[in-house]
């Protein structure tokens, strides 16, 4: 055979390509499909879409539905911040995206509701509701029931726990199947310390989701329950396990706060704090048992002046703080709290400040007759910079408050005294500034980042620790119009 | 050659790593194949890693490799993306820099900006001895010669051996396009090249009844006495042939410098601040009720009075990579638990001071003017012990660990060695031992060579020969 020379085998390339050419050219007319030129590919890209009607079992399925959801929040979050927005109260019970719901019904499309495997309830019952088949979940759920002995109450108790659970953390929240759920069991049990938790947890889905009917109904099945404890069940562990520190009295507490209804409360605020106060107070006695003023939070306590050793603008602590004859919100928070790994690459602002601080801003925006406290401390520290002297550490967060625009506010920075095991330890101890001292009314209930406290014009607590802004506008209304009408 | 090629940087003529001209380069290259603003950050590893690996006295393995890795980071909005490449052409470059910016958009790591960004700091970074000329010069031929001088002796002698010779060099250099040319922030890396060498070898006779290792690490070549290490390495195969079967038990041992280093590795993963703080680890004390706080072993003594672990960065012996801040540290001041190992996060927060603590990378020991022959003459009974291997932890709380003797072991009579002994397996705490001290020699340096060749800068260490007491054998082993 005669060797190819190097002419002969660019001459027969270039004849193949022609012809692949013509030949391209030609299949479309006749119809036919083409059928790629392997021969000719040096890399082709594997097939990296995702068939998830392939998947094999319901865990990948899920699986690939959670990817889509994240990468789905992902790329929202970089156009829009969330934590930068007021909160959505019904946000629980709007859909899916329809991408996420799409993935879950193209894979959930192979299992059929009689064929799940019992033991699969959980995965079945996740995905089922993620693709929309109601009808199917509940029906797992009735099969996974039934299947449990009759005889064994802890067993039932728990496979309804679990699908309960799924149905609150589904999207949307399935409220009315989880409290069907929760009423049978409730009724079906003897236990009433039980049946006071499962009333609860109905009555957080119901609040969260904003779904005040439900959430009313679930309140009032506590406060009944509640009242019909025996001492005994009161004094039980059961009881005392319910909320940690607490018991079950701050379900109790939480139920009342829920009949009383914002109407009310705001309504007692208009008459006068003290009034609102001693609502508040005989609410948590009624829960607990206890004396009124036990209530951790000091509403209806007079706000403490507050002190700094830097104050921003200058001059500004020459007067009172909080501002006599002023409703003013007084916000406490740590740096240290709001800046996240701060001595690395991946140094940023703390979700939840970002949020306390463009909560505030809205509120300074809104109502341009509150004034507005900012409580902050040194650390001997700021971001990535080395040790730094306190007054220059105050110079940082004035500016680091500065850069989250919130108009009006006043800044106070307390030079934090310390002092450090000794060495070679050598940790810092920080003692406690008078202003969470102050602020704190001996209560157990200790101030954080994020502490927040309304004061009304007579420098009286209206309110404290964290409200939701659309409540707090609320609250800052009728103090303002208060303040207006001179009462 | 045409504009493209011009623009490809390859490690022409002798150059087996990136220099810190060609690492700004390629990040000014990068920076220009960003489409739009936001940050570009480009993290440059390079090294090179010409080895041989000899079994049974012959070649087994001789290589001369060298790779990069150009890691990409770009910044699309509030989105971060990032993506890794070898390939130093425009168009692989320019490839990568837009799959990064892809990923940023697709796959994002959410970055939300820190609203107020005060002035960087400019880190101090310690000058350290981490190149070698004559590690860097080392060719395959000469590695060759290198492992035949150490071949033939125990082949002479009828042995077997085997063993590693590694030369090696590394660059890294993370640059961002925000700092160009400005101050670099502390979490960007400066220029920086390191060499390493490691030889070590084992010696067997053919029966299979004895065993010889000695090995060394360094920085530089030609701090290594490779034929020494070979003499070594036979002269211990030879006197461990044909071992007795002794009972286990508490012996006195005499730790030869290398299994010093084996039981101070198992200290060097347990020195974690945060973790003594949070109730875990061998140097948590107590918890404080009143403070609320986990108190640490911190200035308390835990070992013996005669112990300092110090680690300073500008000792040429021990030179490591040159991080931001880094002090000299003294770890155990005669015996007294003096620092833990931090980041500058913990420093800056807890302590208000500006300097991490890095772990023991690199460290000396003390030790004192006995040599290993007046250890043994003035030992009634106990083990000579070359080193261990497989040493794992049982109990984080007491570090007590498990493990095996390797490479000779002997037992000592009345001032002498008497007959080699079949190895050991041990289950014993490297606080238990160095509280049971007797006699400490001259630290000397040991072998202890970083394995990834990704990995940054060195971790040396020096350490004396010990003899310590009633140390615990648990079985006897097989192995040789």
């Amino acid at each position: 055979m005669r060797q190819q020379s190097g002419q002969d085998v660019q001459r027969m390339h270039f004849a193949g390509r022609v012809l692949a050419r013509g030949l391209a050219a030609l299949v479309p007319a006749a119809g036919l499909c083409a059928t790629p030129a392997h021969a000719q590919t040096r890399f082709q890209w594997p097939d990296t879409s995702a068939h998830v009607a392939h998947y094999a079992n319901m865990e990948d399925c899920l699986a690939a539905d959670e990817r889509v959801k994240r990468s789905v929040q992902n790329r929202a979050e970089l156009t829009v911040w969330h934590d930068t927005l007021p909160r959505n109260p019904r946000e629980a019970l709007e859909p899916q995206p329809a991408q996420v719901t799409e993935t879950a019904s193209q894979c959930a499309a192979q299992f059929t509701e009689q064929k799940v495997d019992i033991h699969d309830f959980a995965p079945a019952l996740q995905l089922f509701l993620a693709a929309g088949r109601d009808s199917d979940a509940a029906a797992v759920v009735e099969r996974r029931v039934g299947a449990a002995s009759a005889k064994n109450a802890r067993e039932r108790g728990a496979i309804v726990d679990s699908a309960v659970e799924i149905y609150l953390h589904a999207r949307p929240t399935r409220l009315a199947a989880a409290e069907d759920l929760l009423l049978h069991r409730a009724k079906s049990g003897t236990d009433r310390v039980e049946r006071l938790k499962t009333y609860a947890m109905l009555l957080k889905a119901a609040h969260l989701a904003g779904d005040t009917v439900r959430s009313v109904r679930a309140a009032r099945w506590i406060v009944g329950v509640a009242d019909s404890l025996t001492l005994a069940e009161r004094q039980s562990d059961a009881f005392e396990r319910l909320v940690p520190g607490y018991g079950g009295q701050l379900y109790v507490y939480d139920a009342l706060d829920e009949l009383t209804g914002l109407k009310t409360r705001l309504d007692s605020l208009r008459h006068s704090t003290m009034a609102y106060a001693a609502l508040e107070h005989a609410n948590w006695a009624r829960a607990t048992g206890e004396r009124p003023d036990a209530l951790q939070m000091p509403i209806g306590a007079k706000a403490p002046p507050l002190t700094a050793d830097y104050w921003y603008p200058a001059g500004a602590g020459s007067a009172p703080r909080p501002a006599p004859g002023h409703p003013a919100l007084i916000l406490f928070l740590e740096h240290t709290d709001c800046i996240m790994s701060p001595s690395t690459s991946f140094a940023g602002p703390h979700p939840a400040c970002v949020m306390n601080m463009a909560e505030v801003r809205r509120i300074a925006e809104r109502f341009p007759a509150l004034e507005i406290d900012i409580v902050m401390s040194t650390h001997g520290q700021f971001m990535y910079l080395p040790p730094t002297a306190p007054a220059d550490e105050a110079v940082l967060i004035r500016d680091w408050v500065a850069a989250h625009h919130v108009s009006r506010a006043i800044l106070g920075v307390t030079n934090t005294q310390f002092w450090r095991l000794p060495e070679p330890d050598a940790r810092r101890i920080d003692k406690e500034i008078p202003n969470t001292t102050h602020y704190s009314f001996g209560k157990t209930q200790g101030l954080g980042t994020g502490s927040m406290f309304l004061v009304d014009s007579d420098g009286i607590i209206a309110d404290a620790w964290r409200m939701e802004e659309d409540e707090l506008g609320k609250f800052i209304e009728v103090l303002l119009d208060r303040q207006h009408k001179g009462n | 050659m045409s504009g493209r090629s011009d623009r490809l940087i390859r490690l022409a003529g002798d150059a087996r790593i990136l220099s810190a001209q060609d690492c700004e380069t390629i990040a000014k290259r990068v920076f220009a194949f960003a489409s739009g603003p936001g940050e570009t950050s480009v993290d440059l590893t390079s090294w090179w890693n010409g080895e041989l690996r000899w079994a049974r006295n012959r070649t087994m393995l001789a290589s001369d490799r060298r790779d990069i890795r150009v890691e990409i980071w770009r910044d699309v909005g509030n989105g971060r993306g990032n993506v890794s490449t070898n390939q130093l052409d425009d168009v692989s470059l320019e490839a990568a820099v837009h799959a990064a910016e892809r990923s940023a958009v697709l796959a994002p790591i959410i970055r939300r900006p820190t609203p107020t960004q005060p002035p960087l700091p400019n880190p101090d970074r310690p000058k350290t001895a981490i190149w070698s000329d004559a590690t860097y010069a080392v060719t395959p031929e000469a590695r060759g010669e290198a492992a035949r001088a150490l071949i033939a002796p125990a082949e002479a002698r009828g042995m077997q051996s085997a063993g590693y010779l590694e030369m090696r060099a590394g660059s890294r250099a993370r640059l961002s396009s925000m700092r160009m040319g400005t101050i670099p922030a502390p979490w960007d890396i400066p220029y920086a090249a390191w060499t390493q060498a490691q030889c070590s070898m084992t010696v067997r006779d053919k029966e299979g009844t004895g065993s010889g290792w000695a090995g060394l690490s360094s920085y530089d070549w030609a701090r290594i006495d490779a034929p020494a290490l070979a003499a070594r390495a036979l002269e211990k195969c030879v006197a461990s042939r044909h071992p007795v079967t002794l009972e286990p038990g508490r012996y006195t041992v005499i730790l030869e410098p290398q299994a010093v280093c084996d039981m101070i590795e198992i200290l060097a993963r347990a020195m974690a601040r945060e973790g003594a703080e949070s109730g875990m680890g061998p140097w948590v004390l107590a918890h404080d009720d009143v403070l609320g706080l986990w108190r640490s072993k911190l200035g308390l003594k835990v070992l013996d009075e005669r112990i300092t672990i110090t680690h300073d960065p500008a000792d040429p012996q021990l030179g490591i990579f040159p991080e931001p801040w880094l002090e000299p540290v003294t770890w155990f001041d005669k015996g007294v638990l003096t620092n833990l190992v931090f980041d500058r996060g913990y420093a800056l927060g807890q302590l208000n001071v500006n300097a991490p603590r890095r772990g023991l990378t690199g460290y000396r020991m003390s030790g004192g003017q006995t040599s290993v022959e007046e250890m043994i003459s003035t030992t009634t009974r106990g083990l000579l012990v070359s080193h261990f291997s497989g040493i794992r932890v049982l109990d984080s709380a007491s570090l007590l660990s498990t493990g095996l003797t390797r490479d000779g072991l002997w037992l000592i009579e009345h001032g002498q060695i008497s007959k080699a002994v079949k190895n050991f397996r041990f289950t014993e705490s490297p606080l238990f031992v160095l509280n049971s001290i007797e006699q400490m020699g001259v630290p000397v340096p040991v072998f202890r060579p970083v394995k990834n060749p990704y990995e940054t800068g060195l971790t040396p260490a020096i350490v004396p020969p010990i003899k310590s007491r009633d140390f615990s054998f648990t079985s006897t082993i097989d192995a040789i």
